[in-house]
């Protein structure tokens, strides 16, 4: 009895010290945002040097003005915040869009020239917000590649580092739970914005189809189950009041597929 | 706490003794990462010596019970992190204050477990708080046992 009471004591007295341990401001004391704010940048700046010399980025206003509008008008409607957000439409041919560390939104011109309508396109940019937003980016980083290899990259040797690890952002897929994390993030987004959420289940099922051509292969590789997973925006939206806005007058959006379908 | 613990232990019981203190402490490199390792090696060398002299059997049952203890608090950080590293679970004031707290638990009981393996080494018996007090409600003298 009298050893249980010890034992019992002890473990409140554990208890109370991480109490009082929790009151200090650790995180401000081991300047953790401060420090993971400039690892961000650092990555990103590495990671987007890489993906431009190996792309090229696209300045064309007819392109990018139309990616912009889109993406800030589904950001308004869900108070994301658009003040650090960077937005960057690269020459690839892959349809594919991705994020990068430091809220930067990858958009190649392969997706733009494969998008079947302005609901896709506002689909795919959705996904990768939510991706954004819930701190996936980061996450899948530190996992996949490591935070050891991470610090080498911006103490030096980056480009190469980053030629190796870029595969992971582009190509390897987000866990299952992110993923649907995403979507269903995502498909909110587009409710929101009065958006119909049907183009990004649209875009999904017609990449599941798709699967086998070397084109698509980037983003299904990233995107897996798409079938699935587009069921399941549809799911989600099934009994809500889908708007119909579009972003994009057709003229915007006519002169965006023409840009994007030239060589 | 230094007890006396009746007959002088031999020479053999000694060295089995400290051993079961030291075998935590190798682990403790090996394991660093995954906190079962510690558990699994006390674990392996007190099923070992589970039949020895009351000495012998006193102090791996004391060092097992210690690394138990370490380990439910190891697990609970390890896991903290991982969930810090793979879902939407952010760093806290409340993860470091608890990372503090199990560095300072595992730093302790480093230090009394390397103490307790010097001592036991001589032969003198070291008897933990609270653990000890729990090692002897498992562990009878000879006499005692059936």
């Amino acid at each position: 009895m009298k050893t249980a009471l010890k034992f019992i004591v002890l473990i409140l007295a554990l208890a109370l010290i991480w109490l009082g341990l929790s009151k200090f401001n650790w995180v401000e004391l081991f300047r953790i945002e401060k420090n993971s704010r400039e690892l961000e940048e650092s990555l990103a700046k590495v990671y987007l040097d890489f993906f431009i010399n190996a792309e090229g980025e696209i300045k064309d206003e007819d392109v990018c003005q139309p990616v912009l509008k889109l993406t800030y008008e589904i950001c308004l409607a869900n108070s994301i915040d658009t003040a650090g957000l960077k937005i960057h439409v690269l020459g690839g041919q892959e349809v594919n869009a991705f994020a990068l560390p430091d809220r930067n939104l990858v958009i190649l011109k392969g997706l733009l020239k494969d998008c079947k309508s302005q609901e896709e396109l506002a689909g795919v940019i959705a996904h990768e917000l939510a991706h954004i937003e819930h701190d996936h980016i980061m996450k899948k980083l530190i996992r996949e590649v490591g935070l050891g290899t991470l610090s080498t990259m911006i103490g030096g040797g980056g480009g190469e580092v980053a030629r190796e690890t870029a595969g992971t952002l582009t190509s390897s897929a987000f866990d299952r739970k992110m993923e649907e994390e995403a979507d269903l993030a995502g498909a909110e987004y587009l409710l929101n914005a009065n958006i119909d959420p049907s183009g990004l289940a649209d875009f999904l099922y017609r990449m599941d189809k798709m699967a086998e051509m070397p084109e698509f292969f980037y983003w299904v590789s990233t995107h897996p189950n798409s079938a699935e997973r587009a069921q399941k925006i549809l799911d989600r939206v099934r009994n809500e009041e889908i708007g119909s806005k579009k972003i994009l007058s057709e003229s915007e959006w006519n002169k965006l597929k023409l840009k994007a379908a030239a060589r | 706490m230094i007890r006396k613990f009746g007959n002088p232990p031999g020479e053999d019981e000694c060295e089995r003794a400290s051993y079961s203190y030291l075998m935590s402490l190798v682990a403790v490199i090996m394991g660093l990462p995954l906190p079962i390792v510690n558990l699994i090696a006390t674990l392996i060398f007190w099923a070992n010596n589970r039949r020895a002299t009351y000495f012998v059997r006193w102090h791996c049952t004391q060092a097992l019970l210690s690394q138990l203890l370490t380990f439910f608090l190891n697990s609970a950080a390890f896991w903290w992190t991982i969930s810090i590293l793979t879902s939407r679970e952010t760093v806290s004031n409340s993860y470091f204050a608890y990372l503090i707290l199990v560095i300072g638990v595992n730093l302790v009981e480093f230090v009394a477990t390397l103490h307790a393996a010097i001592q036991t080494r001589k032969g003198i018996h070291v008897d933990w708080f609270i653990i000890g007090e729990i090692t002897d409600l498992f562990v009878q003298p000879d006499e005692n046992r059936a």
